[in-house]
């Protein structure tokens, strides 16, 4: 029975899969007009990936952080200099000649080269969260207090981009740059917006498979195990902290990659995906698809920004935020399981109490079963 | 001591331990024999807890060691390792709350009990062998749940889950079980069936036993210690201990069977 669902998950998964891959033909056959939306499903592929990252901890492992847009942010940036830098041709960009530096610093020199970028930016997050998730796990913090240093742990990355304005251009962020393969607006660069799409697409079909790989061994179970009971966890003899930090940095990475793909979609980045605002609306991705579940965080993930993408125009854009607000709560207090354990457990159980009800015989031959018991 | 080694596989030295000021152990001495059960009882409060919390590595005493003589292999000095290393040296315990991973199958808490592929390396690419299979089968068929095996462990009955955390503990084969109040909500006939396993299992390994329930200790225990104070009242077999004066005072007589029908 069990392989039998995850295999639907993984179904679905494929066809959601073959969902977006379809979507830039149709733009190009003309049956969806809108090509700013076609863009839009790219950035949610992005934002698919990111929460995938923050289900293996939170829902699978059960350590929400409330600061994952910083890793999102790092690997933005250390893309978004890459392709800074391939404009300028490798010399020191406008915002930094205002900062008032002569020459390229030290730092974004590597990000000359796309082999390093590439290195550097998932590097960077897995090194940083490696050492932070060691010192936090080690020393057994958890719960809430570990939720607290997230977030303060984005706010001080907010704070430190926004002050290093020389080297970060600031509040306004690293702008006007092309994604990986040139320019994707308009029809004549139909081909570049394709190799970025796609490549996203690949990468999330990359990322799925893996975290289903994973959570599926033994070391899926131990994330469970954790999150259940961690000191039986300890005593049943796991170093349970040096699992929490892998999962973490992994985690990490996962925002990172997401954070890269990201801006060669959105051609900028600000410190603005650094708040703790845009770290929480991850989480909602993940809490309304369906923690626990690798699809979960992938489904929680387009659906909400699609919905953001057609209310929060328009005449809904006051209330979206309230609405989402609302929305998370109702998922909390009522569906655990999000929409996939809405589908998969709460509806079928109803299904089943509602046909147990109707066979009435049955329920009395229980009840008097009971009372023979007693 | 080599007579030490070969007889005892714990041995309690001067473990004193202090919280905040407050004198939870004192001085405490006691010797564990290999394949004994070793019941360790005493009114609420006496430090019977905290003394399995020092052995297994949860709290650190303030004074004292704690020994281990597993089979086959050289002594160690417990105090101040890891928790999970000390579990890995063969130091199982069970929690007096039952604490299974509810949202794991039955087969799967016992997976992840199973003895080795405790690094992070040996969890990512660990496949289940043959005999380690055979082994889950036949610790789950000692204490029935044989039939449960893919279901969840939180569906699990109460006393089923405390037997399936026992039989987590078996089935990474340690050298010391470490049972807190097996017992603790169990009726009658499921005490007197987890006895009968204690009893099954000592021909194997040493248990160490926090119970209130005298039946339970009438039925199974081989050695006493009552614990009162934070200090080592008596030691000896059960009737020793039933007929001394001062444990029918301060344990006995103060509720202990009274204790027992809870």
């Amino acid at each position: 029975m069990k392989p039998l669902i995850s295999n639907k998950k993984n179904l679905c998964f494929v066809l959601i899969l073959l969902a977006l891959g379809l979507s830039p033909l149709l733009l190009q056959m003309g049956v969806i007009q809108s090509s700013s939306f076609v863009l839009f499903l790219g950035k949610c592929i992005c934002f698919s990936i990111a929460a995938i990252g923050l289900d293996l901890i939170w829902g699978y492992t059960g350590i929400l952080s409330l600061g994952h847009g910083l890793y999102f942010c790092l690997g933005a940036y250390c893309m978004g200099m890459y392709l800074k830098l391939q404009a300028t041709g490798g010399v020191i960009t406008d915002f930094m000649k205002t900062g008032g530096l002569t020459e390229l610093p030290l730092i974004w020199k590597p990000f000359n080269s796309f082999f390093l970028t590439v290195i550097l930016m998932l590097a960077v997050p897995a090194v940083l969260s490696g050492i932070l998730g060691y010192l936090i796990f080690k020393n057994r913090v958890k719960g809430v207090y570990f939720s607290i240093i997230s977030q303060a742990l984005t706010w001080t990355g907010y704070s430190l981009f926004i002050a290093l304005s020389p080297y970060t251009n600031g509040n306004v962020g690293i702008t006007e740059i092309q994604s990986l393969f040139g320019s994707i607006r308009g029809s004549a660069n139909f081909g570049h917006f394709c190799g970025v799409f796609y490549l996203a697409l690949v990468v999330l079909a990359g990322v799925y498979a893996l975290s289903v790989w994973l959570t599926n061994c033994k070391f899926g179970k131990l994330l469970i195990a954790i999150r259940d009971g961690e000191n039986r966890t300890y005593f049943s003899g796991y170093c349970v902290s040096s699992f929490k930090t892998a999962i973490y940095s992994f985690s990490a990475v996962l925002a990172a990659l997401a954070g890269a793909l990201y801006i060669n979609f959105n051609g900028s980045i600000t410190p603005s995906q650094m708040t703790i605002s845009y770290s929480i609306t991850m989480v909602i991705w993940v809490a309304v698809g369906g923690r626990g579940t690798i699809l979960g965080a992938v489904v929680g993930a387009i659906l909400i920004n699609l919905c953001e993408y057609n209310l929060s125009s328009g005449a809904m854009v006051d209330l979206w935020q309230y609405l989402i607000g609302g929305i998370f709560c109702v998922m909390i207090l009522f569906f655990k399981g999000g929409i996939i354990g809405l589908v998969t457990e709460q509806l079928p159980a109803t299904f089943r109490k509602l046909k147990n009800t109707d066979r009435k015989p049955v329920r009395v031959k229980a009840k008097k079963e009971g009372v023979n018991h007693a | 001591m080599p007579d030490v080694k070969s007889e005892y596989i714990l041995n309690i030295q001067n473990v004193s331990v202090v919280f905040d000021g407050f004198q939870a152990l004192t001085d405490v001495k006691a010797k564990v024999r290999r394949n004994t059960i070793h019941f360790f009882i005493g009114p609420n409060g006496a430090g019977k807890s905290t003394l399995m919390d020092i052995v297994c590595g949860k709290t650190k005493p303030t004074r004292g060691n704690v020994t281990f003589y597993p089979k086959d292999r050289s002594p160690m000095r417990l105090t101040g390792m890891k928790e999970y290393q000390i579990a890995q040296s063969g130091v199982g315990r069970k929690f007096q709350t039952p604490s299974v991973f509810v949202n794991l199958t039955v087969a799967e808490n016992m997976m992840l009990a199973l003895k080795g592929h405790k690094s992070i390396m040996g969890c990512l690419f660990y496949k289940m062998t043959e005999e380690e299979e055979k082994n889950i089968d036949e610790t789950l068929r000692m204490v029935d749940l044989e039939a449960f095996k893919d279901k969840k462990a939180g569906s699990l009955a109460h006393g089923q889950k405390q037997w399936l955390e026992i039989a987590m503990q078996l089935v990474q084969k340690p050298d010391l079980i470490m049972l807190d109040e097996p017992a603790a909500g169990m009726g009658k006939p499921e005490t007197f069936k987890t006895g009968r396993i204690l009893k099954e299992i000592k021909k194997q390994y040493s248990v160490i036993v926090i119970e209130h329930d005298m039946d339970f200790v009438k039925q199974c225990a081989d050695v006493v210690t009552v614990l009162h104070e934070g200090k080592v009242l008596m030691e000896g077999t059960v009737d020793e201990v039933l007929e001394d004066s001062t444990v029918q005072a301060v344990y006995l007589g103060r509720g202990g069977e009274h204790n027992a029908e809870h």
